[in-house]
């Protein structure tokens, strides 16, 4: 596994240096978009999702941005892969497509984690922000990559099995944005119980409580019982659905179909 | 045994509720040191009998052993060109795509790379190492292809259509190196390939699928010895004559390939002395027996009635 995560490492860096201006440009996409998104944001940056400081919004749009690189990537790499003619070659690997599609994962998160600082370093040099982090913050932070994790294999055995998932990607990665706005937290008693199971609502929940109360706040446990309960529920949910969608590209025989 | 398969069969359901069998009760086994050569015409079934081996496609029955193990945890053992597809990485070069693709199998990227670099030198093509794959002739991403299909020293290897698209060198080299490798390593190889000489040069025994089915198994170089059709060319000084063609049909099948070249084909061997009588008395230069070739041995098991249940028994050497 440890050589499999170098080879897979070594590709991923190989590619971003092969193609330098792709990656630039992408740093620099995000960071005018962060900009537009902060100068005419408050639709996207109320309360509700992203809190109502400027810290609350960066923070939020880095998580926002890491969760979706890690679902795109999934769904984007295999149907790249199946388009490319080497999805079959990869189900070949004594792996196992799981493991092989996690540990890209896990890659895509630590070179996006790398990408993202020099998102977050553009943003604190255009807006002239100090940023505040506390240690605890990295819980919730944790957690919803985990969540991400789980939300890449979905998508990812939506591609697996339907190959061509682009818009269907596009619409799911920003129309969970705005499922993230709802209130749940205000919205009444079934609302908020409801709420505990969307993907990351409850890390973001306790995200924006830690930053509106560093010194700290009444319902920290239960939002930390509720972000570990949603974070398990959405991995199993992950890794059985990304088992059977793979059962059933090898049963219709469609792993190489595009 | 390296690779067994028994009563192998797929089945598709579409939409609308037809079922349509790719692959009907498929028996055969590949010994190590071997190469089968396996043959069909298009949409045979072919394709999915390789990717049920290589666990791309779950059999609707039927069990399979490759070295004593299913298919999924004897990837390891497993080599494979699959057809059609890339197989590699385009934007990397060769020694890229070996430290890759060996990593994935647990080889350290310097021994992969070492490995992908000698099978590479076997080719000739050591100085595209370095070279995007993208940039590559489609013979010698091929080559490629086959020698990151190598990069594990697999026990087994499926190459589908190794040769397809390769110019008559590149295959000569193929052929060479996969008869080598066998030797040194004890390699097993289910070779489908539609290229008949490639076949009838490589392969020790054949094994033939015609819609699903298996229409023909056996040695190569037995199945070659018993159809040896009565197949004569003969070459005259002049163009033949209307009448001497009338004469020669009423013996044989007869076809004219060139003007003063005539094939006969005989029903059998007892028409030979009468066809000689004929042919004393014309104006010939050569006549010449047709080698039995794996081609008119593919066509002539196509075109015979397929008997439910029949089968050429053979067991390849241990």
């Amino acid at each position: 596994m440890r050589i499999a995560l170098q080879s897979e490492l070594r590709r991923t860096l190989l590619l971003m240096r092969r193609y330098p201006t792709e990656t630039a440009a992408q740093i620099i996409l995000a960071v005018v978009s962060f900009y537009a998104l902060a100068l005419g944001g408050r639709f996207m940056a109320g309360g509700t999702l992203l809190g109502t400081r400027m810290t609350d919004l960066i923070i939020g749009y880095v998580l926002w941005m890491l969760v979706l690189n890690t679902v795109g990537d999934m769904g984007f790499g295999i149907a790249e892969e199946a388009e490319n003619g080497t999805l079959e070659q990869l189900f070949l690997s004594p792996l196992g497509p799981l493991r092989l599609f996690m540990m890209r994962a896990v890659i895509t998160l630590g070179t996006s984690l790398v990408f993202i600082i020099c998102v977050l370093i553009g943003i604190l040099l255009l807006t002239g922000i100090r940023l505040r982090l506390e240690l605890v913050q990295l819980i919730p932070f944790s957690l919803a990559l985990l969540v991400a994790l789980a939300l890449g294999l979905l998508v990812a055995s939506l591609a697996i099995v339907f190959k061509r998932v682009s818009q269907a990607l596009s619409i799911i990665q920003f129309g969970f944005v705005f499922l993230l706005m709802i209130p749940f937290d205000t919205g009444g008693p079934l609302l908020a119980f409801v709420g505990h199971f969307v993907p990351l609502v409850p890390m973001f929940s306790l995200l924006r409580q830690m930053l509106h109360h560093p010194a700290g706040f009444a319902g920290g446990g239960l939002l930390l019982f509720w972000s570990m309960v949603n974070t398990l529920v959405w991995l199993l949910v992950g890794l059985i659905t990304f088992q059977q969608a793979t059962n059933a590209a090898r049963h219709h025989g469609t792993i190489g179909h595009y | 045994m390296l690779l067994s398969a028994a009563h192998l069969k797929k089945t598709y359901h579409t939409a609308h509720a037809v079922s349509f069998t790719a692959v009907s009760d498929v028996s055969f086994d590949v010994a190590a040191g071997h190469i089968v050569g396996f043959l069909g015409p298009n949409g045979a079934g072919k394709t999915t009998t390789i990717k049920m081996l290589l666990g791309l496609i779950t059999p609707t029955q039927g069990t399979i052993q490759i070295n004593g193990q299913q298919p999924l945890q004897a990837l390891c053992s497993v080599g494979a060109v699959l057809e059609g597809i890339r197989n590699l990485y385009w934007r990397l070069s060769p020694a890229e795509n070996f430290d890759y693709w060996g990593g994935l199998r647990g080889i350290p990227h310097q021994t992969a790379r070492q490995r992908g670099l000698a099978n590479l030198a076997r080719f000739g093509l050591s100085a595209k190492a370095n070279q995007p794959v993208r940039e590559l002739s489609r013979g010698m991403q091929q080559i490629v292809a086959i020698c990151c299909a190598l990069i594990h020293q697999p026990k087994l290897l499926l190459p589908d259509e190794p040769t397809l698209g390769l110019d008559l060198p590149a295959v000569e080299k193929i052929q060479t190196i996969i008869r080598q490798l066998v030797a040194e390593t004890q390699l097993g190889v289910l070779l489908t390939t539609h290229d008949m000489g490639v076949a009838q040069a490589l392969a020790d025994d054949l094994l033939m699928i015609d819609r699903g089915k298996i229409a023909f198994r056996g040695r190569t170089a037995s199945a070659l010895a018993g159809f040896s059709p009565e197949t004569y060319a003969l070459a005259f000084t002049t163009p033949p004559s209307p009448a001497v063609i009338s004469q020669l049909t009423a013996l044989g099948t007869l076809s004219q390939p060139a003007a003063t070249t005539l094939l006969i084909t005989l029903p059998n061997p007892a028409y030979l002395s009468q066809l000689l009588g004929v042919l004393s008395r014309l104006p010939l230069t050569a006549i010449t027996k047709k080698q039995a070739d794996l081609a008119a041995l593919f066509k002539h098991v196509l075109a015979s009635p397929k008997k439910e249940g029949e089968d050429h028994a053979y067991r390849p050497a241990k």
